[in-house]
C-alpha cells in the first residue's frame, strides 16, 4: 500500500488539492467576516471543513446572508 | 443604454463581492480536471484500498480522450447545472421578494436592461469559468490520454456553452415568473432532472436544446456534426430570444408583487 | 415644474375586496398632505397606485395636466422598511439611485454626496450598507427618494418603525423638505401628522371619508369645552356639585363642555365666580388630532 502511495505522481494531484485548499480558505475566511450567515456559523464551518468541496459550495449558496 | 451600464456595474460588484467569482471558476475547474485525474489513477486507488485479491490483475478498458472528455461535460451536466439552478434561480425573485427590488421598480427602470443586465453579466460568468475549466480538462486529457482534436474541441465547447445560455435562460425565466423556492425547484426540474429523461421520453425527437450536451459529447467522442444538431442550435437560440423576452416582459408584469 | 396632482375615483380591487374605494383628493404644489388612516385602511396601497407599482383598478391620477401618464422620474418613494443592498455603500448606493433616475453621470456622484451630507450620513458613506442601524437605513432611504430632485415625495410610513430620536431626526429632515416638494405621506402617528401638514386625508377601509386643513378640521370636529385648574381637589369636587353646566372631574381640574352658540367664557367664568373657589388656571381647549381621528374613524 505505501509502494501504491508513493506512485501516484504528486505533481499532477497537487492542483487539485491546492485548490479545495483555497476554496475551503475563502469559505472559512468568509464566514468570519459576514455579520450573519442563516443558521449558526459554528455549523458553517463544520460543514465547510468536512463536506469536501461540496460543503464550500452549499456554504456560498445558501449559508450567506446578503440582506 | 445608461441604465444598462449602471445595472451591469450593479450586477458585475454583487458578483464579485458575493464571491461567486471566486467559488464558481473554482469549482469548475475542479470538476474538469477531477475525472481525467480519477480515470487515470482508477486502478492505484483501486489497488490501494486492498480490496483485490492477491495476484489479480487489474485491467480496465481503454479509454479515448473523447470518453474522457464525455465524462468531464457529464460533471458539468450535474453539478454545474445544480449550481446554476441553485446560485441563480434568485436573481430576479429572491430582489422581489426581499424588497430591494423596489427601489428599482418606483424608478423609471427599463426592465429590458433590468433583465439583459442579469442575463449577461451571470453569462459572462458561467462561460469564463466553464471555458476555464474544461480547458484544464483539456490539458489534463492531453497529458494522460494523448492527443485529440483541437477543432473538435472548440466545437464541443460551444456547442456545451450553447446548453449552458439556455439552462441559465430557463433558470432566468422561472425566476422571473416565481417566488424563490418555487424558481429554484423548477430549475432543477428543468436543467437537471429533464435532460437526464430527455432521451427516454423525447426519443424520437432530436432536436431539443436538452440534447446538446449529447450532441457536444458524441462530437468530441468523434460523430461528424449533421442536420439533426444544426436544428438543434437553431432551436436552442429560439428558446434563449423566447425565455429572455418572456423575463423582461414578466418583470414588468409583476411590479404589484414587489415586497414594498 | 410644479408638482400639481388631481386624484379622481382611484380604485383597486383584489377579487372581490376593494381596498381603495373611489378615492379623490388634489396635491397642490409644494404642500405637504397626510394620509391617515388605521392600519389596512389602504394607505399603501393608494401610494402605490401613485408610484405605478400597482395598476389602478379605475380612476384616473392626473399630473400637471397629464393623465395616467408615467411620472416615475419625478417621484422620490421611501417606503417603512426600505431594503437595501447590503454590500454596497451608502455612496454607491445613491450613485446607482440617481442615475436610474435620469441624472447623468458626471453630476451624480455630487448630487449623491450632497443627499448624504443632507441627511447626515457624509461620514458612513464608504462603509457598508450591511452594518446599518435602522435609523440609519432610514435617512439613507430618505437620501435615496431626493437624490434627483424630485418633484413629488411619497413616503409610506417614514418614521414608523424608529425610536423616538430617530423619528424626531427624520422628521426634522422631511421638514426641511416641506414647501419645496409636493410630499404625501402616510401616518398612523397622529403627533407626527399633526407637526407638518398642509392637508389631511383621512383613510377608513379604502374610503376617504374626510379631507381639508388641519384648522378647518379641527374647528369642525372641535366640541368646544374648557378646562378649569381648582387649587384642591376637594375645591373643584365641590364645584361639580354645585354647577349648573355640565361638568366633570380629574383630580384638580374640571371639563365643561359648552355649545358653541352660547356665550361660553362668561359664563364658565359667572360659575366660576359664583362658587367663590380659588382658582389656578381658565382655558378654552381644543381638540388634539387624535381625538378628532378618533370622531372620524368612528364614523361618528
Amino acid at each position: 500500500m505505501e509502494a501504491a502511495l508513493t506512485d501516484i505522481p504528486w505533481a499532477l494531484v497537487a492542483p487539485i488539492i491546492l485548490l479545495q485548499f483555497i476554496l475551503l480558505l475563502v469559505a472559512l475566511i468568509d464566514l468570519v467576516r459576514i455579520p450573519a450567515t442563516n443558521g449558526p456559523k459554528w455549523l458553517w464551518a463544520l460543514i465547510i471543513v468536512f463536506g469536501n468541496i461540496i460543503g464550500p459550495i452549499v456554504y456560498f449558496i445558501v449559508g450567506r446572508r446578503t440582506q | 443604454m445608461s441604465q444598462f451600464t449602471v445595472l451591469f456595474q450593479k450586477e458585475w460588484k454583487e458578483s464579485v463581492r458575493s464571491l461567486k467569482w471566486v467559488w464558481i471558476p473554482i469549482v469548475f475547474i475542479l470538476l474538469g480536471i477531477m475525472e481525467p485525474i480519477t480515470t487515470y489513477f482508477l486502478p492505484q486507488i483501486l489497488e490501494s484500498a486492498g480490496n483485490m485479491p492477491d495476484g489479480a490483475v487489474f485491467q480496465l478498458p481503454e479509454m479515448t480522450p473523447g470518453q474522457i472528455f464525455g465524462s468531464a461535460l457529464g460533471q458539468y451536466q450535474f453539478i454545474g447545472m445544480l449550481i446554476i439552478a441553485f446560485a441563480f434561480s434568485g436573481l430576479v425573485a429572491k430582489e422581489r421578494k426581499n424588497g430591494t427590488a423596489a427601489f428599482l421598480y418606483v424608478r423609471p427602470l427599463s426592465y429590458s436592461s433590468y433583465i439583459l443586465s442579469k442575463w449577461s453579466n451571470s453569462l459572462l460568468l458561467l462561460l469564463a469559468s466553464f471555458v476555464v475549466g474544461i480547458s484544464a480538462s483539456a490539458y489534463y486529457i492531453h497529458l494522460l490520454f494523448g492527443e485529440f482534436s483541437l477543432a473538435k474541441f472548440f466545437g464541443m465547447i460551444g456547442i456545451y456553452s450553447l446548453w449552458i445560455v439556455v439552462a441559465l435562460s430557463m433558470t432566468l425565466l422561472m425566476s422571473a415568473l416565481f417566488s424563490p423556492g418555487i424558481a429554484t425547484a423548477l430549475s432543477i426540474f428543468l436543467i437537471v432532472f429533464f435532460p437526464m429523461i430527455d432521451g427516454l421520453i423525447l426519443r424520437y425527437w432530436p432536436w431539443t436544446p436538452w440534447k446538446l450536451y449529447s450532441y457536444a459529447a458524441m462530437l468530441m467522442a468523434g460523430d461528424a456534426p449533421n442536420a439533426d444538431l444544426w436544428w438543434t442550435i437553431a432551436i436552442a437560440v429560439l428558446l434563449v430570444i423566447v425565455c429572455v423576452t418572456l423575463s423582461i416582459l414578466i418583470a414588468k408584469k409583476r411590479a404589484a408583487k414587489v415586497t414594498l | 415644474m410644479s408638482g400639481l396632482i388631481y386624484v379622481e375615483g382611484l380604485t383597486k380591487r383584489f377579487g372581490n375586496e376593494t381596498v381603495v374605494d373611489d378615492v379623490t383628493f388634489t396635491l397642490e404644489p409644494n404642500t405637504a398632505t397626510a394620509l391617515i388612516g388605521p392600519n389596512g385602511a389602504g394607505k399603501t396601497t393608494t401610494l402605490s397606485m401613485l408610484t405605478h407599482l400597482l395598476e389602478p383598478t379605475s380612476g384616473m391620477v392626473v399630473v400637471n395636466g397629464k393623465a395616467n401618464q408615467d411620472f416615475r422620474n419625478k417621484i422620490g418613494f421611501l417606503s417603512q422598511y426600505p431594503k437595501f443592498y447590503g454590500w454596497m455603500n451608502p455612496l454607491e448606493y445613491l450613485e446607482m439611485a440617481a442615475r436610474l433616475s435620469g441624472v447623468e453621470a458626471k453630476s451624480a456622484r455630487h448630487e449623491s454626496e450632497k443627499a448624504l451630507d443632507f441627511v447626515g450620513l457624509g461620514d458612513a458613506k464608504k462603509k457598508k450598507i450591511g452594518g446599518f442601524s435602522g435609523g440609519m437605513r432610514q435617512r439613507l432611504g430618505l437620501a435615496q427618494a431626493i437624490v434627483h430632485k424630485p418633484t413629488f415625495l411619497f413616503l409610506d410610513e417614514p418614521v414608523s418603525a424608529l425610536d423616538p430620536l430617530g423619528r424626531r431626526e427624520l422628521l426634522n429632515l422631511i421638514k426641511e423638505l416641506q414647501h419645496k416638494t409636493t410630499i404625501l405621506y402616510s401616518t398612523h402617528i397622529l403627533n407626527d401628522a399633526e407637526e407638518m401638514t398642509d392637508q389631511l386625508l383621512f383613510l377608513r377601509k379604502g374610503k376617504l371619508i374626510e379631507q381639508g386643513s388641519l384648522t378647518d378640521i379641527q374647528q369642525k370636529y372641535e366640541e368646544a369645552h374648557y378646562e378649569v385648574h381648582f387649587a384642591s381637589v376637594e375645591d373643584a369636587a365641590q364645584f361639580v356639585d354645585a354647577s349648573p353646566l355640565p361638568a366633570h372631574q380629574e383630580n384638580e381640574q374640571v371639563y365643561i363642555s359648552i355649545n358653541e352658540e352660547q356665550p361660553a367664557m362668561q359664563q364658565v367664568l359667572e360659575s366660576i365666580v359664583h362658587s367663590g373657589l380659588p382658582v389656578n388656571k381658565v382655558e378654552r381647549a381644543r381638540a388634539s388630532l387624535e381625538q378628532i381621528f378618533l370622531k372620524v374613524v368612528n364614523g361618528k
